[in-house]
């Protein structure tokens, strides 16, 4: 028993000895390197290490191939020459939007993708349009003259439309001044009211169908980053009508002239604008100290009588504190509107500034409160968490009202919420925020563009 | 993995014995066979070991140029090169672990004394571009406006200048840093610093620019333009950097990853290139964030009707504290383009957990930007997105590479940043100092991982040899003490085999006598036993040809 014990042991011991010996052998079989791997792998073929290396390199040229970029590859170096190349400069989008008190469209060129001069360009028209796409012609120095001309179309998936056409001396160049003709025509098919004054209702609201015309020449005198002034002098066309959602009723049906001022007549005016302003933020896109305060002057006459006359001061200003590091900043707005009428005359309902949206009050409806006069204040604090990411909280209030004894902090509309902004070095490029209303609940925004 | 010898058997009794001496025991040695593969030797030796160059330069057709993604580098690199599993050692190597002479990499320094005109004159073939200078291209648009001259001997230069308000920062930087990558050994332009104004530059009649959309013909105005968001010396000229084109048709970059599959030359995946993982080392010091594929360059060199493709390392404007175009950012050698770890924890702690590299404080020296090294650390150091060679880097790379740190004396590194020409002598101080730091921090570091004896030489012209070398930690003065352990060994290259030849002993001088012994080959096993650093415990083998002409023929070291 105890030999044969024993003997199983001698025989389960020379399995394993055979096992042990040839081990060395089957581990380097597996370490084989199999392509380009080192020398010594070939060892047992050649005399000397160069000869080992010379070996491996002619067995590669045997098997040469071009180095052919994969299609990923492909489609990403195409995307990153679209973005060597710099966006062509357009007209000044800040001082156009200090100057002129108007809602610009955020619409972008896609990276700059271009056939010849026409760009086609991405975004939005119009806080309410929906996603936007449209065409741009730019000619700079058109026909080697010192014109420039720009042209474009867009639509919305929401129906909006927007043309324009400018030409003159569009760009700022050497000189400080710039001067052209701005022709423009809008189509907004669902504009939401709700009513006019600080007690309108969320269950009133309407849409109705905003059409606008206008001829203008603007003049602006910017001489560098930080200062710049406008005017914008001209003509403006304006029509109403029964909104296209069916969501809702039109405005017409639920309001009346003495509701909604010019619901029944939509007069042409005789338009002013005149803006200043001055910049003082580090990086305007993307400010994380410094600040930037506007003041425009706009008059509205009426050209068909003497019902819709007044005159537009607006005050904006905003700033930028970093908190002990530029990774964590706290952003302040004040801003506020007030619409002056003439005697008797009033302000139509379409041309009043607005509160609630993706801007101001973002826990509240777009467009959900307006009135003559506006008053908001807005802080957020921000903070990075890459470079590209940043992060926010913010605390809103607001006021419409009518009468310029109601100028002060009571009576004030409240939001929160928080948000998530996509960033480059110069700009906010997209956000998303999320914001609560004192009243009326929720709302999420997705935007182009930063908040303030 | 560590390849090198273990017998890992007592040798004074026969295998099969020792094996039936317990059942148990079977087990656990076949266990620790498996786990330890180092019992087979590394390599056999070859009778040219150890190989000085590489035969890269065998002439082939010249590859079609290529361009490379960066956002495909910077997504693959960041997300698919990472390391995965088993790093393997470096390929490139000879049998000594040195990187020959290649088409990549030319032994300077870490070879060699370089004198300190040699380091000075670094890649310079000529006393830089000769006035007046013909604009032969230009570039108003983009990152780094700048434009293409020929001078008056006819060779090319891309001339780049310094952002407006940092004066000789990124020209300086590049100069500066192109004499130490030039005496590391790699392959680099030439870079020249010149002072011009613009009477200085002429116009090419067929040179354009795009301005809005179109090309037309460039005009003294452009120039102008171009000049006037350059900064200026107090005496109205502009520090410029001209970087001579280099000899050759321009293949594109090349890859920290894989191969030229167009290249029979290159048999090495480039991120097991050691002079390519050593990199990581020498950019660290000198703080070039921006080793990428895009700071390389491929040139196709004739020889005859065909050529070779040699590998270069260019444009180190984002080097020590610049950024090229603007102050090196707080980021710089700190943390990756895209690094998951901070961003949860400053998302959800409202910002108030911040990066320790923001709050560091740098002087403010315009014409050096950011760069310090109080806060630098060689193993936290990154480069803007992770780079395959970089993170395969292992303490043996690292080691190489310092090695060739050390090289540098106070007084060469004083002789270098002297050739940046910064006018403002206090800023100029304060980049040797901080250069000294740095290289100080790297030493330490790096030695401090893996055994740190270096020069390996037979003294003796005659029995009895004697095996010197020197502990690169007491010469850094980094240990006071240290005594070494060793085994002698005989190898057999036919079978990879070791036998010990004595026991274990040890000596407190850097001097091993050579055993009398008449195997072709023998083999020393030493470890540095020092109270400072247990990682000096680590095995390095030497392997001695042990003919009539005895030489040290390899050296492996435990990583």
């Amino acid at each position: 028993m105890i030999m044969k014990r024993l003997t199983m042991m001698k025989i389960f011991h020379s399995l394993l000895l055979f096992t042990l010996l040839s081990l060395p052998g089957r581990l380097l079989a597996v370490s084989q390197p199999t392509s380009d791997s080192p020398a010594r792998a070939s060892h047992e073929e050649c005399t000397a290490r160069r000869d080992c290396w010379r070996h491996r390199r002619l067995e590669k040229l045997l098997r040469i191939q071009p180095q052919e970029p994969r299609k990923l590859e492909k489609g990403l170096l195409w995307l990153e020459k679209q973005l060597s190349d710099l966006p062509e400069p357009g007209p000044e989008p800040l001082l156009q939007k200090v100057a002129f008190d108007a809602e610009l469209p955020r619409l972008s060129n896609v990276l700059n993708l271009h056939y010849k001069r026409l760009y086609p360009r991405f975004g939005s028209i119009h806080p309410d349009s929906g996603l936007a796409g449209g065409i741009r012609y730019w000619n700079p120095n058109f026909n080697g003259s010192f014109l420039d001309v720009q042209s474009s179309a867009a639509l919305s998936a929401g129906g909006y439309q927007l043309y324009r056409f400018q030409f003159g001396e569009i760009i700022r160049r050497e000189q400080d001044f710039f001067l052209y003709a701005d022709l423009g025509y809008r189509y907004f098919p669902e504009e939401d009211f709700f009513g006019v004054g600080p007690e309108s209702k969320e269950a009133d609201r309407t849409d109705f169908v905003f059409e606008q015309a206008s001829y203008d020449a603007v003049l602006g005198y910017q001489p560098n980053r930080w200062f710049g002034a406008a005017v914008r002098a001209g003509y403006l066309q304006m029509n109403t009508d029964l909104g296209k959602d069916d969501r809702f009723p039109a405005t017409q049906e639920l309001f009346d002239d003495s509701s909604a001022s010019g619901l029944d007549r939509q007069p042409d005016f005789f338009r002013l604008n005149s803006g200043i302003f001055l910049d003082y933020r580090d990086v305007p896109g993307n400010p994380h100290r410094g600040g930037i305060l506007s003041f425009s002057f706009s008059r509205f006459d009426d050209r068909g009588g003497r019902d819709f006359e007044f005159n537009r001061f607006t005050f904006d200003a905003r700033h930028y504190i970093p908190l002990g590091s530029i990774q964590r900043v706290f952003a302040l707005r004040f801003f506020t509107s007030f619409d002056d009428p003439d005697g008797e005359s009033r302000v139509p309902f379409f041309l009043q500034k607005t509160l609630g949206g993706n801007e101001m009050l973002r826990g509240f409806r777009r467009f959900r409160f307006r009135d003559t006069k506006l008053l908001y204040v807005g802080g957020e604090y921000r903070w990075e968490a890459a470079p590209a990411l940043e992060f926010a909280i913010f605390y809103e209030a607001g006021k419409v009202f009518s009468d310029f004894s109601d100028l002060d902090f009571t009576g004030l509309r409240k939001s929160f919420g928080g948000g998530v902004r996509f960033k480059t070095p110069n700009g906010v490029f997209m956000r998303i925020d999320i914001g609560h209303g004192d009243v009326e609940g929720t709302r999420a925004w997705f935007t182009f563009g930063p908040s303030f | 993995m560590w390849r090198g010898l273990e017998p890992g058997l007592r040798s004074d009794l026969p295998f099969e014995e020792q094996m039936m001496k317990s059942f148990g025991k079977g087990f656990l040695i076949l266990g620790l066979l498996i786990l330890l593969p180092s019992f087979l030797p590394a390599q056999k030796f070859l009778p040219d070991d150890p190989l000085w160059k590489d035969p890269d330069q065998l002439p082939i057709p010249m590859p079609r140029p290529i361009e490379i993604s960066q956002i495909a580098d910077l997504l693959e690199s960041t997300f698919l090169r990472r390391v995965d599993g088993e790093i393997k050692p470096s390929e490139n190597v000879n049998t000594l672990g040195e990187v020959p002479n290649s088409s990549w990499f030319t032994n300077r320094i870490g070879f060699h004394p370089m004198t300190i005109d040699e380091l000075v004159k670094g890649p310079n073939q000529v006393d830089g571009p000769l006035k007046p200078w013909v604009i032969v291209s230009a570039k108003s648009e983009g990152i780094t406006p700048g434009f293409t001259i020929r001078d008056a001997r006819g060779d090319i230069y891309f001339v780049k200048f310094d952002p407006l308000d940092n004066p000789q920062m990124a020209t300086s930087a590049e100069v500066i840093c192109t004499k130490f990558f030039h005496a590391f050994g790699y392959h680099v332009p030439e870079n020249y610093l010149a002072l011009i104004r613009e009477k200085d530059l002429e116009i090419s009649p067929d040179v354009s620019i795009r301005e809005w959309g179109r090309d037309r013909k460039m005009t003294t105005e452009d120039v102008n333009r171009l000049l006037r968001d350059a900064a200026r010396r107090g005496d109205g000229t502009i520090q410029v950097l001209a970087s001579r084109a280099l000899s050759g048709e321009p293949l594109g970059p090349f890859a920290y990853w894989h191969t030229r599959s167009d290249d029979p030359n290159d048999i090495f995946p480039h991120e097991n290139h050691r002079e390519l993982r050593g990199l990581r080392v020498f950019s660290a010091w000198l703080n070039h964030d921006d080793a990428r594929s895009i700071n390389s360059l491929d040139m196709y060199v004739s020889q005859g009707k065909q050529g070779y493709v040699r590998h270069h390392l260019l444009d180190f404007g984002s080097c020590l504290g610049s950024g090229s175009v603007k102050v090196q950012s707080r980021r710089g050698g700190n943390e990756y383009f895209l690094e998951p770890g901070p961003i949860p924890k400053t998302a959800l702690t409202l910002g108030l957990w911040e990066r320790p590299w923001r709050h560091v404080d740098y002087p403010d020296y315009p014409s050096i930007g950011r760069f310090e090294a109080d806060f630098f650390d060689p193993a936290r150091w990154k480069p803007e997105y992770p780079n395959p060679a970089f993170e395969r880097m292992q303490t043996t790379d690292a080691f190489w590479a310092t090695r060739i740190v050390m090289r540098f004396t106070d007084e060469m590194i004083r002789a270098i940043v002297k050739t940046g020409q910064l006018t403002n002598r206090e800023a100029e101080d304060y980049l040797i100092e901080t250069l000294i730091k740095r290289r100080d921090k790297i030493i330490g570091y790096y030695l401090a991982q893996i055994n740190p004896l270096d020069g390996f030489f037979l003294s003796g012209n005659k029995d009895p040899f004697h095996l010197e070398f020197e502990n690169l930690s007491t010469k850094a003065g980094l240990s006071t003490t240290s005594s070494y352990e060793y085994q002698w060994f005989r190898f057999d290259n036919d079978n990879l085999t070791l036998k010990p030849l004595a026991d274990v002993q040890s000596t407190p001088v850097p001097s091993l006598l050579l055993p009398h012994d008449h195997a072709p080959y023998l083999m020393v096993r030493i470890r540095t036993l020092s109270l400072e650093q247990e990682k000096w415990q680590k095995k390095v083998e030497v392997f001695i040809r042990n003919g009539s002409k005895k030489s040290v023929v390899g050296i492996e070291r435990e990583p």
